[in-house]
This record gives structure tokens, C-alpha cells and sequence, in this order.
């Protein structure tokens, strides 16, 4: 139990320490339910990106990341390519075709019940 | 000024009971076509205070009211207008056309996805469909094994069965339901958890301490409930096969259709076969039984968005029959007219149930519903010579209405229920036999402040035909200290009718002679209800390690009896002796859970727990029998980048546990005072991939990893039918380690 307890502190201090050129933003997503949610989290994962977390409801990406490693940009294209509307960046036309029908958040409809 | 209303999504049954609010987003067409957010805009309720205004992403979110549906709109450079919130429950998007000429506000709805945000006073954890995975085999009992809250262990040496503590007590003093309504009661106590095929099981909801007041009063140490999956959203298609060293193979196949946008469909079916024979440790017992189990479940969606009624109903098969003991003697001269000690064990169970609930659009907040359910449970068993069948009908009625005072910050639910309960028995040619008959009331109120303090409070009144009318309070507190540090504290009262025989089925397998001491002709088994309360503190803290969420948690809780029926297997070895609670009876737990993600998609939970339970027994207090008092936890788990391995590895440490006396047996027939402390480490792989557009998981895993076994389980396994035959000291595991394997298709 201790030892747990000190594990775990000794772990929260070194890494609080260890980064530096760490940079948390934000920036929309567009998209509808949790089926985007885990594609849009997926696609941000990415050599460099500590944690990207995209709330359906507000449609806000949170970014950690090394901005010497990556730039929000490359974060950005990365999930439009899944279709996505990211930051300044349209969702690619094709893979947006592909998603399912709860994702079309450019058709402004959903017929699909999330529960 | 035109106003189109898009109805988006349907809500679905879940949702009923739940609070409502706006939340949504206002943004801006320009003539361009191009939008944006629109930070600033004051939304207010008509003559109400109730306002909110949108933040620098154009979002909001606003308490309901409950006498109007009228918004105002207040946007800089357009006039004040008014729109009409009719879905509270959708998420609201409202958009401003500016033009030369033309100023429109217009209302979309969709649907939020996830359930709508509700500060839960009631610490509920929830077992995904993913934590479910990490233990793929097979059924409810075993759904457990990668949670630290709940233990489970074998009941006994012969049937294997796997039985569940919470808080340090036996999983009957938890309310476990499937899909809010009573499921393993009664006969189901003993055998129920294996009912329900891991594949059926969508997610489980586990929550300690008092809980609510809705779903009765039988709930001491906590509730576990279990969602099944529902036709119309899960998979059209899935199916899993699994296969155990020992050649134990289960099938499931469970399809769903939408018949039209309005019904859909479901069949769940399920077969398990456990054909071979094993002996690890050479006793001349089966270590688990032979046997087949057959599971059927049909169930149906209805769900109309424009009148808000939505329905599900379904019914349910099972059959399950297993036969175990003694395959071969053991003693060198065996007499032909002893018999083996056999086992056989046999269950039939069938059910319909049906819930049914309608939100009204035009009160916000406002919804009520129906629960209806029968059961119909046989069951059969023979250890040796013990014989015991049970037949248990069970009709179940509740009706929940839910209303808002004001706004959403205040709500309540009010309605009533009604149980019919037969439960007739046999043991050994002595007939048990009572009808409960309850009817009851509640009423439960629910206040939210600034999201910083939240209550849950109610109270039930039932009217018990044996028992007469008893009161159920409970209570939930949950303070924010900041918005990452949350305290909860929970209070309540519980009663249960104890099952003599099925709470204790599994010390049927021994010779001890059963005495129920009675003093009470007109109630079951001439025993006193159960009564008890419950008593929690929780305090968890999130914060931040490498940037990803970590979170640990402390809880303690105090389950005491003022009623109780005591079975003492202390007193006597050669005997069970049952008799109602006279003196203190507690258990208290420490809990202390802490869980990081130190690397990307590397999780660590890790848990200790500190269990202390004492009852009174006729000579004295003592520890309870077969409890770990210290258990330690860690979960490991990983998954590769676009999630195509996942790997998971848990550690079980299990403490000292104090085992019945057996100071009266004959030298080689006595046990340990205590049983060793011990690890269990259990792990599994999965692959997963696509093809074409199904999903394919394949999986490999190992249980007991370490082969750690309990040598002689059984007390006198070489005489079977001496009275000092007992197979009910089982302290840990019978089985070695096991390898299993097994995949999963399904089709979207």
C-alpha cells in the first residue's frame, strides 16, 4: 500500500518534470457520437501527441503534445483525413462518404440510436 | 421569421429516467454560407431568471423550466426572438442567418450520443464492453475477475460453481438485476450468475452502498446490474465460440434486425458443453461437473419518437444440467455396495418481462414507466445423499413517474411496486413453502447545486405480508471540494427473506446433518427477515500524470446487521446449525483504488482492500469464515496503435482466510485454523481485425497462470459417506492454470 502510494507520487513527479516543449490547445472537430469520438482520438495518435480527448458535445479537441515533434497542423490533417472536419481543415471528401451513418455530421441527420 | 424543427434522433429507453437539459451550440451562417461560433448569446427562459449565455465556442447549456418552452434568443445585431424548445433531451444547435434582409433563427436538434451529463451523487462504475473482454470466458461469474471491487471465488469442491463477495459479505446481500429488475434471488442465488453468457452482457453497472430506492429494498452492500444487448443498436450479427484445455466449448450467436425504423429484433442463444471428466488433484472427484447449459433469450425494441413511447419485451429460456463427485474410489478394497458420491444438479428457468415508458415533449423533464416481470425457476439437486428441489414463481410490477420542480435541479420520481414471490422447497423430504406478497411505495428527490453538491434522497414504504410494513430510507450526498476532487457519502436501510437452502447450497456438500432453529412459526423457515444498514464514504481525486487522466479512490464502508440469519458451521463439524442473529454483526472495508495511463494506451489499476467481518455466533463473536482480510489488485493492460493487440495481464493477491473448526475431526481429517495466502495471475491476447466489414477477434488466455492449487479440497474424500465428508472448505482455487482460446465475428 505504501509502496503504491509512493510509486505512484515518484511517477506523477518525474513526469511533470521530464517535459517541457509540451503544449496543450484546442480546436473543433466536427462530428456526432462516441463512434467519432473513438475514431477522432484514434487518428491523433500520433509519434509526439501525449493525449487528444474530443468531447461530442461541445466538439472540442484537447491536444498535449511536443511541438518539437509535431505541429498542430500535422494533428489537424491527420484527422481530417479520417473525414473529419478539423481546426481550419475540411474533412477528405472520400473518407467522409465512408463513415457511418451516425457520423454524417454534414447531413445534419441521424438515424442511427445511440443508447 | 421562420422556425423549422429537425426531430434527429430517437432517444432510447435508457434515457427515460434520466435528467434532462439543454445543452447545444450556437453558431452563425454568413451569406457566404460560411458559419461559426457565436460567443455572447443570451439565452433566457420567458419570464423566468432561469439564463445562461454562450461561451467562446458558441456553447450552452441551460437548466430547464418547467413553465415554459419559450427561449429567448439574444444575439448582438439581431432583434430579440423567441424559439420553442420542444426535445430538452436533444442537443439544441441554433443558428443565426445574418443577411441584408434577412434575420432567421433557426432550431436543430441532435442527439447528444452519450447520456446526457448528470453529477451522479451515487458512485456507479461501469464495466464496458471492453473491460468484459479482458476476461473472455464465459458467463456473469466471471466477469469479475479484472475488477477489484468484487471477489469471486469457488463455493465449493464439487459443483463448480463460482459464487461472488461485495464488501466482504456473500453476493446475496447485493441487489444484482438484469436490466433494473430482480434477477438472481431467491433460487438463482446459487447457480444464477452463470445464467447469463458474457456475450449477452452489454455492460454492468456496479455500485456500492445504500443505492436507490426504485428498485426495491433488498440491496445491502450494493448494487450490480447487468444491461444486456439491445436489438436495434448492437451488432446484427455476433458470434463466439470458445474452447478450454479441458475441452469445455461454448457458443454464442446473437442477432439483430430492425424490422422498421420504429421495431426491432433480437435473438440471443447460447450452448456450453463440459464433456470431459478431470481429476487434477487425484481425489477421485470431478473437479468441476460434466454438463450442458442451453440459453435462449428473444427481444424486442419499440420505439416511436413523435408520442415518446418506447417499449422493450422479451422472454427467456435456460436449461442447464451438470453432474459431478465421485467418478472412481480411491481406496484400495472398494466394497461394491458402497456407492459413488455423486452429484447432479438441474435448473429450468423461463421468463418474460416488459418495460414500457413514455416521455412527454411537452412538460420538459417529465417521463414515466412501467417494469413488468415473471420468472419461473425449477431446480433439482442430489449431493450424495442429500436431495433438494425448489420451484420459484416470481411476478414483479413497478411503475416509476419522473417530474421537475421548477427546473432540472430539482427533481423527483415517485411511484409503486408490487412483488408475488412462491418459493416451495424440499431438503431431504422436508417441505418449505411461502408467498410473499409486497406491495410498496416510493418516493425519491433529487437536488443538483451549481454542480458542485448533489443529493439523492428517498424513502419506500412496503407492506410485506409475513413482515408487515417497513420503512426503507436512503440517502446521497456528493460534494465537489474542486472540480477534480469529489467526496460522496451514502446511508440506507436494507431487508432481505433469507433462502436457508440456496444461500447456502454449496454446504450441501458434506454430511453435515442441517438444524434450522426456528422461533417464529408463521415466517419462512420460522426465521426473522434480514435487516440491516448500510454506511459509505468515498472521496476520488483525478489529476494528471504524462497528461493523461489518472484518478485514485478511497472508499469505506459499514454494512451492519440488526437482523440476521447466522449459518453456523463452527459450532459443529458434523453440522449446519441456523438460528437467527443475537449480538453485533458488521463487515468493514477499506479500499483504496489507484489508476494511471503512464504510457499511451498502457493502463494501470491497481487496488488494495482491508476487509474486516465479524458475526455473532451462539459461542461468541468471530471473524467470518472463507474472507480474505487483505486483498491487493493490479490490472495491466495495453493495446497497439489502431488497436489490433490487446493485452491484459491481472495479479491477484488473496490473504489469509479463517476456515471453519474441524478441531473435533480425526487427525487426518483436520484442517488449518487459517488458509495460506495466495497469487492468482490470469492473462489473455486478442487479435482483432476486419474483414471486409466485419469484425473478427481471436483470443488466447491463461487462468491460474502460477498453477497454484488448494491440495485435498475435500475433507475425507476417501469416505464419502462418513460424516466427516466435506467439500464445502474451499478457500482456493481446484483447478490449475488453463489455457482457453476463442474468437468473435460481428457484423455491423
Amino acid at each position: 500500500m505504501r509502496t503504491l502510494i509512493l510509486t505512484a507520487f515518484c511517477l506523477y513527479t518525474i513526469s511533470t518534470k521530464a517535459q517541457v516543449g509540451v503544449i496543450t490547445e484546442t480546436f473543433t472537430v466536427k462530428g456526432n457520437c462516441e463512434q467519432c469520438k473513438d475514431r477522432i482520438e484514434n487518428a491523433a495518435d500520433l509519434k509526439g501527441v501525449k493525449v487528444l480527448t474530443w468531447s461530442p458535445k461541445t466538439k472540442i479537441a484537447t491536444v498535449s503534445y511536443s511541438s518539437d515533434k509535431i505541429s498542430l497542423n500535422q494533428i489537424e490533417e491527420a484527422i481530417a483525413a479520417k473525414g473529419h472536419d478539423a481546426g481550419p481543415i475540411h474533412g477528405n471528401d472520400k473518407a467522409y462518404s465512408k463513415l457511418p451513418k451516425c457520423c454524417k455530421y454534414r447531413d445534419a441527420k441521424c438515424e442511427e440510436s445511440k443508447n | 421569421m421562420k422556425l423549422r424543427l429537425f426531430y434527429v434522433c430517437v432517444g432510447i429507453l435508457t434515457h427515460l429516467f434520466l435528467h434532462a437539459q439543454v445543452h447545444g451550440k450556437v453558431i452563425e451562417i454568413s451569406e457566404k454560407g460560411d458559419t461559426s461560433v457565436v460567443p455572447g448569446v443570451i439565452l433566457v427562459w420567458d419570464s423566468s431568471s432561469i439564463a445562461t449565455t454562450s461561451n467562446e465556442n458558441g456553447d450552452f447549456n441551460l437548466k430547464l423550466s418547467k413553465n415554459t418552452k419559450k427561449l429567448h434568443v439574444q444575439a448582438v445585431g439581431y432583434e430579440k426572438q423567441f424559439v420553442t424548445v420542444g426535445q430538452p433531451s436533444k442537443y439544441l444547435v441554433i443558428v443565426l442567418k445574418s443577411g441584408a434582409a434577412l434575420q432567421e433563427i433557426e432550431v436543430v436538434y441532435y442527439s447528444t450520443g452519450t447520456e446526457i451529463s448528470y453529477l451522479n451523487p451515487i458512485k456507479v462504475e461501469t464495466l464496458n464492453e471492453r473491460s468484459l473482454m479482458k476476461a473472455a470466458c464465459c458467463n456473469l461469474s466471471e466477469s469479475f475477475e479484472t475488477n477489484p471491487s468484487i471477489d469471486v471465488n469457488y463455493a465449493d469442491a464439487v459443483s463448480g460453481t463460482k459464487q461472488i463477495q461485495m464488501l466482504g459479505l456473500s453476493g446475496q446481500y447485493a441487489q444484482i438485476t438484469k436490466e433494473n429488475m430482480p434477477y438472481l434471488r431467491g433460487l438463482a442465488n446459487n447457480y444464477g450468475l452463470s445464467f447469463i453468457p458474457g456475450t449477452w452482457i452489454q455492460s454492468i453497472q456496479l455500485s456500492k452502498g445504500a443505492g436507490s430506492v426504485i428498485n426495491g429494498y433488498e440491496s445491502f452492500t450494493g448494487q450490480i446490474n447487468t444491461e444486456l444487448q439491445k436489438p436495434g443498436s448492437s451488432d446484427k450479427l455476433n458470434f463466439n465460440t470458445y474452447v478450454n484445455e479441458n475441452a469445455r466449448n461454448e457458443y454464442n450467436l446473437n442477432l439483430s434486425q430492425k424490422v422498421n425504423p420504429k421495431l426491432s429484433v433480437g435473438l440471443f442463444s447460447h450452448a456450453s458443453f463440459n464433456p470431459l471428466v478431470q481429476d487434477h488433484n487425484g481425489d477421485g472427484f470431478a473437479d468441476i461437473p460434466t454438463g450442458k447449459q442451453y440459453n435462449v433469450m428473444n427481444k424486442y425494441g419499440f420505439s416511436d419518437a413523435k408520442s415518446g413511447f418506447e417499449a422493450q419485451f422479451g422472454g427467456g429460456y435456460l436449461k442447464d444440467d451438470r453432474t459431478g463427485g465421485q467418478f472412481t474410489s480411491t481406496l484400495p478394497l472398494q466394497n461394491d455396495t458402497v456407492p459413488l458420491y455423486k452429484i447432479g444438479i438441474a435448473n429450468e428457468k423461463w421468463e418474460l418481462y416488459s418495460k414500457t415508458g413514455i416521455v412527454f415533449h411537452k412538460k420538459p423533464g417529465t417521463s414515466m414507466g412501467l417494469q413488468l416481470s415473471y420468472l419461473n425457476h425449477d431446480q433439482h439437486n442430489f449431493y450424495g445423499s442429500n436431495v433438494y428441489s425448489g420451484l420459484q414463481q416470481t411476478f414483479y410490477a413497478n411503475y416509476i413517474f419522473q417530474g421537475i420542480i421548477g427546473s432540472t435541479d430539482n427533481t423527483y420520481k415517485v411511484g409503486a411496486s408490487y412483488m408475488n414471490d412462491r418459493v416451495n422447497e424440499t431438503f431431504n423430504q422436508l417441505k418449505y413453502g411461502r408467498q410473499e406478497d409486497v406491495v410498496g411505495v416510493f418516493a425519491e428527490y433529487a437536488k443538483n447545486y451549481k454542480d458542485k453538491f448533489n443529493m439523492v434522497t428517498g424513502i419506500r414504504a412496503d407492506k410485506h405480508n409475513y413482515y408487515g410494513v417497513f420503512f426503507t430510507p436512503r440517502l446521497h450526498l456528493r460534494y465537489a471540494l474542486t472540480p477534480s476532487s469529489v467526496l460522496r457519502f451514502s446511508a440506507g436501510r436494507a431487508l432481505r427473506t433469507a433462502n436457508v437452502f440456496t444461500d447456502n447450497s454449496y454446504l450441501m456438500a458434506s454430511s453435515r446433518v442441517w438444524t434450522i432453529k426456528g422461533s417464529e412459526a408463521s415466517l419462512p423457515y420460522g426465521l426473522k427477515p434480514e435487516v440491516g444498514w448500510n454506511f459509505g464514504l468515498n472521496y476520488t481525486q483525478k489529476f494528471k500524470i504524462n497528461y493523461r487522466q489518472a484518478y485514485y479512490t478511497i472508499d469505506v464502508y459499514r454494512t451492519q446487521f440488526t437482523q440476521q440469519v447466522v449459518t453456523d458451521i463452527d459450532q459443529n463439524t458434523q453440522g449446519v446449525v441456523i438460528y437467527n442473529l443475537n449480538g453485533p454483526s458488521y463487515s468493514n472495508t477499506m479500499q483504496f483504488e489507484f489508476n494511471m495511463e503512464p504510457r499511451k494506451r498502457f493502463f494501470v489499476k491497481t487496488a488494495y482492500r482491508y476487509v474486516d467481518t465479524k458475526m455473532t455466533f451462539e459461542q461468541g463473536l468471530l471473524q467470518k469464515a472463507m474472507v480474505s482480510k487483505h486483498r491487493a489488485f493490479i490490472n495491466l493492460s495495453y493495446e497497439t496503435k489502431g488497436n489490433h493487440w490487446q493485452v491484459d495481464f491481472t495479479t491477484q493477491y488473496n490473504g489469509a482466510k479463517r476456515l471453519p473448526s474441524t478441531e473435533s475431526n480425526p487427525g487426518n481429517y483436520q484442517r488449518e485454523k487459517f488458509s495460506p495466502d495466495f497469487f492468482n495471475l490470469l492473462g489473455q491476447i486478442t487479435y482483432l481485425t476486419k474483414i471486409g466489414s466485419a469484425n473478427f477477434n481471436i483470443y488466447l488466455g491463461v487462468e491460474n497462470l502460477l498453477n497454484y492449487k488448494q491440495t485435498n479440497p475435500i475433507v475425507a474424500s476417501d469416505l464419502p459417506y462418513s460424516k466427516y465428508f466435506d467439500a464445502s472448505m474451499v478457500w482456493g482455487p481446484i483447478y490449475g492454470r488453463m489455457l482457453y482460446a476463442g474468437l468473435r465475428l460481428k457484423i455491423k
